[in-house]
């Protein structure tokens, strides 16, 4: 039985700062990109680790362990330790990893149940010769998820006896011929063999030894050529033989009764009779009073009994203080604890299953957006690990693990040419992970991989942040959780292990959101801009050739949300002409960039109407923010932005590589101005080469003195007029005669095909002319008030600059097709607008999947708005609604402690309450103990209550009377008949004066 | 709470019944026609307090023993006697039997003994020219078995079914015992010469087994200067009447039991099982049937863990010998108390 005072101590290990080091690099992560969902991911991971440290003291609470009885061994042997755990109410403990100092190999224990003890089986070392009371057992544990070591040593009961270590090369001394008394007369008869003939059974032969007696000598066998050779008879004793320790005086004690238990056992199995006589009183002054009976002689026997009193005695030996020959005996050995099982042990196959396939749920996001050959090292990784291991290869060879971590980060260099960046080094962990999980075989291995694919988790996070991705991650996370859970408590099935971490989880989401609101953003200067690499380009570029847009505008990938407070009656989205890049440099059907024109920035008159926008943008590794017609002032949280006067556009200084939540305000009817002349050149610079066919066309709406507005609506006209189809599959045009082709043959193309053109033309005609490109309208999210914009609202139009009305929007493709502006591109490809609206708004299912779409994306701009873009500016005005910026640093570390302390408390009270006694009287009578115990009487575990409070009343006579009331009335709730309440035995022992 | 009445019994037992030599009594018509009468607590206590104080004027200074032995035989268990010879085992037997009233026989296992000794044999009777089952020694209410190791153990085997079924087996016929019957048997130590242990079977079969011991000095010289023991068992007036004894014996069963009681006896059982197979189910049952018995002489109406403690390193005991080496079964016993909690 152990003893109540075993304290559990939990402690971090190794894994817990190779835990540290990864939410380190975690929260890095989060803190460089100020991304919410990755902060979110830390403190997740961080909270349900710290709440594991009181599951894990938790855990092992209502462990007892006993042992049956132990088998007598001789010193330095192996004993086996029959223990029986058994768990007392509430939790059931599990993952129990048993060993002590001398032991063997640690035995590990799935789990403890309340009605059934487990029995497990502990090979010891056996300790020093003599009887030992009890012994300790070390309980360790890792569970729930291996980042904390809880360890109790507890102390078993158990008599165990040790005999001494029987060794020494001194021959068995002569048998005596003394006879001191009736008895041994007989002996000495039976050992001339004048008994052997009374119907004792053969028992074999036995080498002569000098000194006996010639008679029972198997002469036959002598005379075969063997060795003289003793018959032998069962119960027939041949000799009687002292074992005395004055024949050892020249030996260490130890050695002298290892020497002794050698002849003792010699001698048992010669059959000898044979006595033990210890005689020396200085060296074995305290024999007398382990075994006062013995007089330190035991008479001579045979048999295992005998032979058993005789060790038991010479185990019993102590040696007298006075003689210092304890220093002979050489200092006792330091025995050691095995080590854990966490290298040695293997973690089965169905768990390392699971985990691989938790990695494998950790790695499907960076498809499509790291190296492929990271990706191929990751899969062959998986597929090598799981096929390898069912094989029944063993180990997979060292080369093979290396071999495939250099060729995949190999690959990625090859691929990327760059060592930096989000995406490389996902590539690089996933590389890594896959080398590791090839080794892995222990469950020190199992938590490094763990610990990798947590951060793997974050790693895609930090490259998508979106709701649905954040989710899947959080979901991996805590799989991977699970995994360790089941790792840890060796359970088979995945249910149990969920069971633990849906209980942590729920533990730690209070914590979570509170460190959320609470933890300081900003990184304080250490964190350094953790670039993204910049192939991840996406949208718009700043080339505009035949067919771009058309290629942009098939993807449905969101760009960003817009939310427009617009004034009254400007609230027509389709009229949303979201500008991102203005291209100067004509090449027919080619538009490009060109050089950057100079401009100064304009003094505008600010009565005017003004649409403000509010944009998130996703990140597209370009430098261009869209933004509404005239965008002229930045708002809040602008840094890094600039807008290109002579464009009008929004540019960032850094190409967008996270989400960027940005506001800007709009002036649609900008007062006209004065075209520089450098501009005025640039809009006038025809293409290098035109067919004479083209200039025609534009010249011949130049002639009649027409103003350019004239101009414009004739281009328009001839559009409108001259059979032009709208597709998104015009087909390619030749890069020469490509614009001739167009609009004078085929006359087929898409939206980029008539701004090209359109501007062209415009140029040709001597109207300044220029071709934007961004996006047109959106969907609007009445949820949240929002204008959600796609790639598939790519659009490119063109602007022509009239004297006294300056740029001038003008969209040929609206001209010829004025429904696309009120349907995206695929709608409106997919059998017109008509049917778009049919199959839209007329069936059920297809209204629902709107409103579900909407919905979604309502939650998914929340998420960003709320959680995403949740950063230190947002956390500051947070702190100031709520008051707390005055004493900001103080009442944030009060804030926090107060909320940590008291949910951690709350936490260890529920798990607490869970193994606490199910009946209330008992609760009411164990507090009654405990305060009994406080007065000096505490209470024996085996005792009941009645001799209890007997033995109590007798030691507090003044109290002798309420006792033995609350003993009655206790005995009468729990084991009587009557029903009687809890609450009159509560007032009782409140009542109760020690 | 069940009404309690306790009804002194008018009825008395048949004159044959008392006497030593009625071996055909048939019990069963007692107990068929006694009313289910269960005694009030306090009473039992009584009654069982002045069945220890007569026995107790026999066999003095050994009243623990003699109260368990009363407990043991209200809880219609046999008991078993370990000890050296002469230090008054079959006094006790006698003097119970006497004291309860009931018809004693006292049979010496030897080891030339045979089962047809003790339960009869059928004999050709030849007026009838039939056979005629002439019961053995076995059929009397009180039946001691002396010196019970000293047989083999195919004699002692033939005590099993007298023991668990109340009845005989010979020839293909059920012979039913009289009611109640009780086995005391005594035995020798085991390291004695020329003993046969008794098989575990068997021994589970004794509710209890209890030691004497040599009395306390002052007891020894009460002895010595009183009476003669065999002068003083002669004149021992019956204490109890049969009826009396089994109206006891079922007020025993009705001695309430807690949830939480049967909890801390399961408690036992497991504790137990830690050293080796430990106690069988039937050890438990006889836990329980001797701590009501127990609880009912210390005149409670509820089976409380003081009375499972009081009688239960004489019921474990002798199931627990040799499961611990070097640890007699009493040892283990008390330490599975001991580490058995008790809330």
């Amino acid at each position: 039985m152990t003893s109540p005072g075993a304290t559990i101590r939990v402690r971090p290990n190794r894994y817990t700062l190779a835990l540290a080091a990864i939410l380190f690099c975690m929260w890095y992560v989060g803190a460089a990109q100020e991304n919410g969902s990755a902060y979110v991911l830390v403190f997740l991971a961080a909270t349900i680790t710290a709440l594991s440290w009181l599951h894990a003291r938790a855990n092992l609470r209502s462990v007892n362990i006993r042992s049956g009885s132990i088998k007598t061994v001789e010193e330095g042997s192996i004993v086996c330790l029959p223990l029986v755990l058994t768990a007392g109410t509430g939790r059931v403990p599990c993952g129990l990893e048993l060993t002590m100092p001398g032991a063997m190999e640690p035995v590990f224990i799935e789990s403890l149940n309340v009605d059934r003890p487990v029995a497990a089986t502990l090979r010891v070392a056996a300790p020093e010769r003599g009887q030992h009371a009890s012994f300790s057992v070390l309980v360790r544990s890792y569970f729930p998820l291996g980042f904390f070591t809880a360890t109790r040593v507890m102390t078993v009961q158990q008599a165990q006896r040790v005999h001494p270590r029987s060794a020494g090369d001194m021959p068995l001394p002569a048998p005596s011929t003394e006879k001191g008394s009736l008895a041994h007369t007989h002996e000495a008869m039976a050992a001339s063999g004048q008994v052997v003939g009374e119907g004792d059974d053969f028992a074999g032969l036995r080498e002569w030894q000098p000194g006996e007696s010639l008679r029972q000598v198997d002469w036959k066998a002598v005379a075969r050529g063997r060795p003289l050779l003793v018959k032998q008879y069962e119960g027939a004793p041949q000799s009687t033989l002292w074992l005395e320790d004055t024949a050892l005086t020249h030996l260490p004690v130890e050695a002298a009764i290892s020497q002794l238990a050698q002849w003792v056992r010699e001698a048992e199995n010669k059959g000898l009779r044979y006595g033990l006589r210890l005689s020396d009183p200085v060296r074995y002054e305290e024999v007398e009073m382990q075994f006062p009976n013995s007089k330190k002689n035991i008479a001579p026997g045979h048999g295992p009994e005998h032979e058993r009193r005789c060790l038991d005695a010479l185990a019993a030996v102590t040696v007298g203080l006075g003689t210092g020959e304890t220093l002979a005996k050489g200092s006792p050995q330091r025995v050691k604890t095995p080590p854990t099982g966490e290298v040695a042990m293997q973690v089965p196959e169905p768990s390392m299953l699971w985990l691989c396939l938790a990695l494998l749920l950790a790695a499907l996001p960076f498809i499509g957006t790291v190296a492929w050959p990271a990706l191929a090292t990751f899969g062959v990784g998986l597929v090598v690990r799981w096929q390898w291991q069912r094989s029944g290869r063993g180990a997979v060879p060292q080369w093979l693990r290396l071999g495939l971590v250099t060729l995949g980060i190999a690959g990625t260099y090859a691929m990327e040419q760059i060592f930096i960046g989000i995406e490389v080094g996902a590539a690089v962990m996933l590389c890594v992970t896959a080398g590791k999980l090839l080794e892995a075989r222990s469950p020190r291995d199992v938590q490094v991989v763990a610990l990798l694919g947590w951060f793997l988790c974050v790693c895609a996070v930090a490259i998508d942040q979106g709701l649905g991705r954040s989710l899947y991650s959080f979901a991996v996370l805590l799989f991977i959780a699970v995994v360790l859970v089941r790792i840890r408590r060796g359970v088979a099935g995945i249910v149990i292990p969920s069971k633990t971490i849906a209980g942590l989880l729920m533990q730690a989401l209070p914590f979570v959101v509170l460190l959320f609101y609470i933890f300081p953003r900003g990184s304080g200067g250490i964190v350094t801009q953790l670039s993204r690499r910049l192939m991840h380009r996406t949208g718009m570029s700043s080339h505009l050739n035949p067919g771009s847009v058309a290629s942009i505008a098939s993807s449905t990938d969101r760009v960003f949300r817009a939310t427009v407070m617009a004034h009254a009656g400007a609230d027509d989205q389709s009229q949303y002409y979201w500008r991102c890049l203005v291209l100067w440099q004509c090449e027919g059907l080619s538009w490009e960039r060109g050089d950057t024109l100079g401009g100064k920035r304009r003094e505008v008159r600010l009565d005017q109407p003004e649409l403000r926008q509010t944009i998130l943008l996703e990140p597209h590794g370009d430098t261009w923010m869209p933004a509404l017609d005239w965008p002229v002032r930045l708002n809040g949280g602008s840094d890094g932005m600039s807008i290109t006067y002579s464009d009008m556009t929004l540019r960032s200084l850094q190409p967008s590589l996270g989400m960027r939540r940005y506001e800007v305000a709009s002036y649609p009817a900008l007062a006209a101005y004065e075209l520089p002349a450098t501009w005025r050149a640039a809009a006038l610079r025809p293409p290098s080469s035109v067919s004479p066919n083209v200039r025609a066309l534009a010249k011949q709406w130049q002639a009649g003195g027409r103003t350019p507005p004239q101009i414009v609506e004739a281009a328009l006209d001839y559009f409108r007029e001259q059979g032009f189809h709208y597709t998104v599959e015009p087909g390619a045009y030749s890069p020469e005669r490509g614009l001739e082709e167009f609009l004078l043959q085929r006359r087929v193309g898409f939206c980029e095909h008539y701004a090209a053109s359109f501007a062209t033309l415009m140029r040709l005609a001597g109207v300044p002319s220029r071709v934007v490109v961004g996006y047109l309208g959106g969907d609007y999210n009445a949820h949240g008030n929002f204008t959600l914009v796609r790639q598939s609202d790519a659009h490119a139009w063109a602007e022509v600059w009239f004297d006294g009305a300056g740029w001038t929007r003008v969209d040929p493709t609206a001209a010829l097709v004025p429904a696309r502006l009120n349907s995206d591109l695929r709608t409106f490809m997919e059998g017109g607008l008509e049917s778009a609206f049919a199959q839209n708004k007329n069936t059920w299912w297809g209204r629902s999947l709107n409103e579900g779409l909407l919905l979604w994306d309502n939650i998914n701009y929340q998420w960003y708005e709320r959680v995403v873009q949740f950063d230190d500016i947002a956390q500051m005005e947070l702190f100031s609604e709520l008051g707390l910026l005055r004493h900001r640093a103080t009442t944030l570390l009060a804030v926090l402690l107060v909320g940590v302390g008291a949910w951690g408390l709350s936490v260890e009270l529920w798990l607490r309450r869970r193994s606490r006694h199910p009946d209330a009287a008992v609760r009411v009578w164990l507090k009654f103990c405990r305060r009994l115990a406080k007065a000096g009487v505490p209470r024996v575990p085996s005792e009941g209550p009645l001799e209890y409070a007997e033995r109590a009343a007798t030691a507090l006579p003044s109290a002798a009377e309420r006792i033995r009331r609350i003993a009655e009335l206790y005995a009468e709730m729990r084991y009587g008949r009557k029903a009687l309440e809890v609450a009159d035995l509560q007032g009782e022992v409140k009542a109760m004066v020690l | 709470m069940t009404r309690a009445l306790f009804l002194r019994p008018s009825f008395a037992l048949p004159s044959s019944a008392r006497c030593s030599e009625g071996s055909g009594v048939s019990a069963h018509l007692i107990s068929a026609s006694l009313p289910t009468l269960l005694v009030e607590p306090r009473v039992a206590r009584e009654r069982m307090d002045a069945l220890a104080a007569a026995v107790g004027r026999i066999i003095v200074g050994k009243d623990e023993a003699i109260r368990l032995a009363v407990v043991c035989l209200l809880a219609r268990g046999h008991l078993l006697f370990e000890d050296l010879p002469g230090v008054g085992k079959t006094t006790l037997s006698q003097a119970l039997a006497r004291a309860l009233g009931l018809a004693f026989r006292r049979v010496q296992f030897t080891s030339d003994l045979l089962p047809a000794d003790i339960l009869g044999t059928s004999i050709f009777q030849r007026e009838t020219s039939s056979f005629i089952f002439k019961p053995g020694p076995i059929f009397t209410q009180v039946l001691l078995a002396d010196e019970i190791n000293r047989t083999t153990p195919k004699t002692q085997s033939a005590l099993l079914e007298a023991m668990e079924e109340g009845q005989v087996s010979a020839d293909g016929e059920s012979h039913a015992l009289p009611q109640p019957f009780f086995v005391i048997a005594t035995q020798n130590p085991t390291t004695q010469v020329g003993t046969f242990s008794l098989p575990e079977s068997q021994l589970d079969r004794f509710l209890m087994r209890l030691e004497l011991g040599v009395p306390a000095r002052q007891a020894e010289r009460a002895m010595l200067m009183g009476e003669d023991r065999r002068e003083l068992l002669k004149a021992m007036p019956a204490v109890m009447s049969a009826s009396e004894l089994q109206a006891l014996q079922l007020s025993v069963r009705g001695v309430h039991v807690s949830p939480a009681l049967l909890d801390y006896i399961q408690d036992i059982l497991a504790s137990s099982r830690v050293y080796g197979h430990g106690l069988s189910p039937r050890a438990g049952i006889a836990l329980l049937a001797a701590a009501r018995a127990w609880a009912l002489m210390q005149g409670r109406p509820m089976v409380m863990p003081e009375d499972v403690k009081a009688i239960a390193p004489s019921v474990m005991a002798h199931r627990l010998e040799r499961v611990v080496e070097g640890m007699n079964g009493r040892d283990v016993a008390e330490r599975v108390l001991r580490e058995t909690a008790v809330v």
